[in-house]
């Protein structure tokens, strides 16, 4: 089932382990459904359409996987259980991915590849510099050929480089790229043609949010001028925060975004969260100026700490579940108005004629 | 923070766009010019980034805004604004690639259309210290200026060559700093080019 790997080729985050506080409580779990699937007279996983876990029966045991996989899922087990519980698998073809990296690609494409590979993940993987570089062009590469008409867009580098990180083999990981790119994110966020609405909307959704959540906050951006579009930087849902957070607390936003279900739009909750953490240091800044600086630079905006900070971050995220259920149908609608703006030819970067007064951004709140 | 708002004269702010092909070292020159540093690990620029500082002119003190963009195609639709926003465009490429040279007038019409005359643009061809590669010569590089209408140098962000003088020719050309000296002070940029090592400003040292 698993194809053996030359250790060399495996990324530091599988070869240098480290202990996983919850190794011992994903043993356990993984152990009970073996019993019960033995029980059941289903030794044969194949049986039950395969994987590590299968699917679950009762909603003790979907509690149970839940609570698992917001502590984190270790670092040896993300590649089985991402793929497998976001359905990555079902994308699947036979032999496809072979073609695809065969396959001849616009020269254009394949340049923009090479540019960007060797800026990927560097300041903290120099597995990077050695055989990752190539793993991640291959991903890429395959990538570009099954989805011609979106060719590669700068920051899926970043995202297909953090998945190499956890998931050894190409091929899994290219089908997992394909499927958040098919799935997780929006429609068209990675199209050529779309100008860039489906992350500039996300943006301003958020702003929405802050405006619901976060008043005070909400006000400031408004006193220093600072544009609906402009609440944080674009690259922030662009690269699913691949380029933005730390590794450990990534991968940590990943597993509840890729794994559970109901969770796609988990990265606004993320975002928020990262607001709310550095909300003291935003509204301290006195100029628009002071607030970008803020939101580039990673000594002043808080986007890493220690395993506590990771936690933190997570259960305020996670405890954003109620109030952002509506997610979906706000970028919908916000990517519907852009899509019209930017087809009639307007400029994009005008909010205040787009959007007169301070609420009203969504459907669901006053139109 | 507090402090500026403190002064009776506030600082003049200025913003610059950073435009150009993917990976002509935009986000190095700017790196070159804030930190003195060139970081051969930069990662490469999603969207926009914003940086600042503040620069220490003979009498006055000006704060430079960056916007640092992506080069590739499919961001550019983000870029108008923060075009329309600024009154220094640096457009760069690369002297070893002549496509991102070409790309060049593209960028500059770009600007012309949001800010028309109102504007100062350099062209920047970056990557001197790769000179056995160069596909764009110095003098394609002028010529093309003076077509365009923009200032001109050349500059490796990697060695440092010329940095200080792209941004010593803009604040030269800043409005109401025009013949005004230059100087450096403790702990800020000093955009003077060291006197030791005068560079012309075309940047051809060789």
């Amino acid at each position: 089932m698993i194809p053996q790997i030359d250790k060399d080729e495996l990324p530091p985050t599988l070869t240098d382990r480290r202990d996983d506080p919850h190794e011992a409580a994903w043993n356990k779990f993984l152990l009970n459904i073996t019993k019960a699937r033995s029980r059941d007279g289903k030794q044969d996983q194949a049986d039950d359409g395969g994987g590590l876990i299968g699917p679950l029966v009762g909603q003790q045991k979907l509690k149970a996987l839940g609570q698992l996989v917001m502590a984190g899922i270790p670092m040896q087990l993300r590649q089985y259980i991402w793929l497998e519980l976001s359905h990555a698998d079902s994308l699947k073809e036979p032999s496809a991915y072979e073609s695809y990296i065969r396959e001849e690609v616009d020269p254009a494409e394949i340049d923009a590849i090479v540019n960007d590979v060797p800026r990927t993940l560097t300041q903290s993987r120099s597995f990077y510099t050695n055989k990752g570089f190539e793993r991640l062009k291959e991903v890429l590469v395959a990538f570009v050929a099954k989805y011609d008409n979106l060719g590669y867009t700068q920051g899926l580098n970043s995202i297909a480089g953090y998945l190499l990180l956890a998931i050894p083999q190409n091929e899994e990981a290219f089908w997992m790229l394909c499927k958040m790119v098919d799935e997780y994110f929006p429609e068209e966020y990675f199209a050529r043609e779309n100008a860039m609405t489906g992350p500039l909307a996300d943006v301003i959704v958020l702003r929405s949010y802050v405006r619901e959540l976060m008043p005070q906050l909400a006000k400031h951006m408004d006193d220093l001028d600072i544009g609906p579009q402009h609440t944080v930087p674009v690259r922030w849902f662009f690269t699913a925060f691949s380029n933005v957070l730390g590794e450990d607390a990534l991968m940590r936003v990943w597993d509840i975004w890729l794994c559970l279900p109901g969770q796609k739009t988990f990265l606004f909750n993320v975002a928020l969260a990262l607001l709310m953490q550095n909300a003291s240091g935003l509204l301290a800044c006195e100029t628009e100026g002071e607030y970008w600086s803020y939101m580039d630079d990673k000594d002043q905006c808080k986007v890493d700490g220690d395993a506590e900070w990771v936690n933190k971050l997570i259960k305020a995220a996670v405890e954003l579940r109620k109030e952002l259920q509506k997610v979906g149908e706000r970028r919908a609608w916000e990517a519907k108005l852009l899509r019209r703006k930017v087809g009639s030819c307007e400029a994009l970067y005008s909010p205040d004629e787009m959007r007169p007064g301070s609420g009203g951004h969504a459907p669901d709140n006053g139109r | 923070m507090a402090a500026s708002s403190a002064y009776t004269n506030p600082l003049k702010k200025f913003k610059l766009v950073f435009l150009g092909e993917q990976s002509v070292g935009k986000t190095s020159l700017i790196t070159r010019f804030m930190y003195d540093s060139f970081d051969s690990t930069y990662q490469a620029t999603i969207g926009i980034d914003f940086l600042s500082k503040t620069m220490y002119l003979d009498d006055r003190t000006v704060r430079l805004q960056l916007w640092d963009t992506a080069g590739q195609e499919r961001f550019r639709s983000l870029i108008p604004s923060y075009i329309r926003d600024s009154s220094v465009a640096v457009v760069v490429y690369d002297i070893t690639s002549l496509k991102s040279f070409q790309q060049c007038r593209k960028w500059v019409d770009d600007v012309r259309g949001e800010r028309g005359q109102d504007v100062i643009i350099v062209l920047v061809g970056n990557k001197t210290d790769l000179g056995e590669k160069r596909e764009v010569s110095v003098q394609m590089g002028e010529e093309e200026s003076k077509k365009l209408g923009c200032l001109f140098v050349e500059t490796s962000a990697k060695v440092g060559h010329n940095v200080k003088g792209l941004f010593k020719k803009i604040a030269q050309a800043l409005p109401g700093m025009e013949g005004e000296g230059v100087q450096g002070a403790a702990n800020t940029i000093d955009v003077n080019v060291n006197p030791q090592k005068p560079e012309s400003e075309g940047g051809c040292n060789c």
